[in-house]
């Protein structure tokens, strides 16, 4: 067995700078209350530098439970950015002012080691052990403004939901360790053909030798569903979805940028685990597995997009925008070929930056204005004329309008479904897509062509802070538009060295 | 009659749909977070009948159990201070009553 330290080095770097950060201002607050963003974003540079070292096609250690390769490498990539971006936005944003903050930091690194260990777990007890861990820790982030009711209303909510769905996606992890004997993914895919011939030849899969016999392959389809429950909340996927929009509506809205990306994007990196470990022997259990991803992916993007259109909170329009791109994402699985895989990588990547924009503004005019609503963004093309036109740039990459990268992101899932000739699945997808026009037409019209009824002041001052990670957000949403080929490249190595 | 690990099996699937029937009838958040712990501790219960199956030299299934103990411990301290947060605010812990939050 092999337990190599310089795996885990991306991991210990976030937790221990959280630890650090939340003692720190146990023993010394003013210090930690200078120094806990700073070290947030140090923490974060580091963790994804160290995690680069590990591109290749993947090297096992710590008794087989733990992977690091070129998938980790770019997932853990989007965790370091987006948390960068959103401590820089939760720097100023003023709810936080009343709360402890370094513990506010300290815990999304906390959060951001968890997402890491997601993306680099091989072993269910692992993958688990994680995704409680990011879960948990989520919980307390939505919840964290004690002062404000919806804050707790919606940590609440996400709790109840998240720990239900996981509990559900246990037994389905206890089953996959029942029918195999073992947890670990890779022997769980050495087991699965011996799992297949028993349900083809001799008609059932025994779970209890002598006892209980489940005729087919209903207990492997019962395994696979009750795990895919667990991950569909983790991506917001419909009908896993409900606690999407009240959690990012309640959340400090920094909070909400994060969820929706880190926690988006970490349960992809356990998806994309899960197929590509599995593949091989995929095709024993039932062919059409892909058919059952494509019905959450339809399901997301039509009731993503319809019901985002009748939202007036900006925070419940893009959670809603947010359930939709799950969708899109899931094509990608769909397709099942190297290209789609890449084209999940492509747009996460991107899909981190646009988002966080988008959520970004929404938090940076709250914070200006104090109000959410879209009638706060009336006549905001005259008033702000520079965010109004950030604001613009991202709906509109979030939309998949050319040349900004969501346009990017799109076009490659599309390619890859329909080069695999889903061509009913690409036609769903382009028609929400002009539904999901609509949708941020929405807020593009109060800003740029509606008055608003009354002045709308401005109680805060922009903040420097915000300012850059905005800056940060349109260079993301705008360079891989311009110039997609390295980022491609790279997504497809990535899928290359591992498939 | 022997007890043997199908029957712990057959009594942590009851226990199992007990506890969701319990998260997804009852409106008191305390209640729903003690249909959770039951969903948890049923799979334990899954998780060492299986493992008395596959044979006592591996203890994966034992080890599993143990994390998921200590996940729920976690998860329990996490789910009763931010049930007792929303009590503090609103004075009730019914979701019905958790209405802020619509559109």
């Amino acid at each position: 067995m092999v337990y190599d330290w310089m795996h885990l080095a991306p991991h210990m770097v976030l937790a221990g700078a959280g630890i650090f950060v939340i003692t720190l201002d146990l023993v010394w607050g003013k210090l930690g209350r200078a120094l806990a963003p700073w070290l947030t974003i140090a923490a974060a540079a580091a963790a994804g530098a160290l995690a680069l070292r590990a591109w290749g096609p993947g090297a096992v250690s710590w008794g087989g439970a733990l992977v690091v390769d070129s998938l980790y490498v770019l997932f853990g990539l989007v965790f370091s950015v987006a948390l960068i971006l959103v401590t820089l936005l939760s720097l100023r944003y003023w709810p936080l002012d009343q709360e402890r903050k370094p513990e506010y930091f300290g815990l999304l690194l906390l959060v951001t080691a968890a997402v890491y260990f997601m993306a680099s777990s091989l072993d269910l007890i692992l993958i688990y052990v994680a995704i409680e861990f990011s879960s948990i820790l989520s919980y307390v982030l939505a919840g964290y403004l004690r002062r404000n009711p919806a804050s707790g209303e919606a940590g609440l909510k996400y709790f109840l939901y998240g720990a239900s769905a996981s509990a559900v996606m246990l037994l389905g992890f206890a089953l996959l360790y029942g029918m195999t004997g073992t947890t670990n993914l890779v022997g769980i895919s050495e087991a699965l053909p011996e799992l297949g011939r028993s349900a083809s030849d001799v008609g059932y899969i025994t779970l209890v030798p002598g006892a209980v016999e489940i005729p087919g392959n209903w207990a492997l389809f019962l395994a696979a569903g009750l795990v895919l429950v667990g991950l569909g909340y983790k991506i917001s996927a419909v009908p896993f979805h409900m606690w999407a929009p009240d959690a990012y509506n309640g959340a400090p809205t920094p909070i909400a940028a994060f969820l929706s990306v880190a926690s988006k994007a970490s349960g992809f990196a356990v998806l994309l685990r899960f197929v590509l470990v599995l593949h091989p022997n995929l095709e024993l259990v039932g062919g059409a597995w892909t058919s059952y991803v494509s019905v959450l992916a339809v399901l997301s993007m039509v009731i993503g997009s319809l019901i985002g259109i009748v939202q007036n909170d900006i925070r419940r329009l893009l959670a809603y925008s947010s359930i939709a791109h799950a969708g899109f994402i899931l094509l990608g699985v769909v397709a099942d070929t190297r290209l789609g895989y890449a084209s999940v990588i492509i747009y996460l990547v991107i899909y981190a930056f646009m988002n966080i924009g988008a959520f970004g503004l929404a938090s940076i005019v709250g914070h200006i204005t104090g109000g959410y609503e879209l009638s706060d963004y009336s006549g905001l093309g005259r008033r702000r004329p520079i965010l109004a036109a950030l604001l613009a740039v991202f709906l509109l990459s979030l939309a998949g309008i050319p040349p900004l990268a969501g346009f990017f992101a799109k076009f490659y899932v599309l390619a890859a479904i329909i080069q695999t000739g889903h061509y009913t699945l690409a036609v769903i997808a382009i028609l929400m897509s002009v539904v999901g026009l609509f949708l941020y037409a929405r807020v593009l019209k109060a800003m740029y062509f509606d008055r608003p009824e009354e002045a709308v002041p401005e109680v805060r001052r922009l903040s420097w802070a915000g300012a850059v990670a905005m800056v940060l957000c349109f260079v993301g949403t705008l360079a891989p538009g311009v110039y997609p080929q390295p980022l491609v490249a790279w997504a497809k190595e990535a899928i290359a060295l591992i498939l | 009659m022997t007890i043997t690990p199908a029957h712990f099996i057959g009594l942590a699937f009851i226990i199992f749909a007990i506890g969701f029937l319990v998260v997804v009838v009852r409106k008191n958040a305390i209640a729903i977070l003690m249909g959770v712990e039951l969903m948890l501790n049923a799979v334990n219960l899954i998780l060492l009948a299986f493992n008395r199956i596959h044979g006592t030299m591996e203890l994966d299934g034992q080890v599993f159990a143990i994390f998921v103990i200590a996940v729920a411990a976690a998860e329990a301290v996490v789910g009763l201070a931010l049930i007792l947060a929303v009590y503090r605010s609103l004075g009730t812990v019914s979701i019905d009553d958790l209405s802020a939050l619509k559109g």
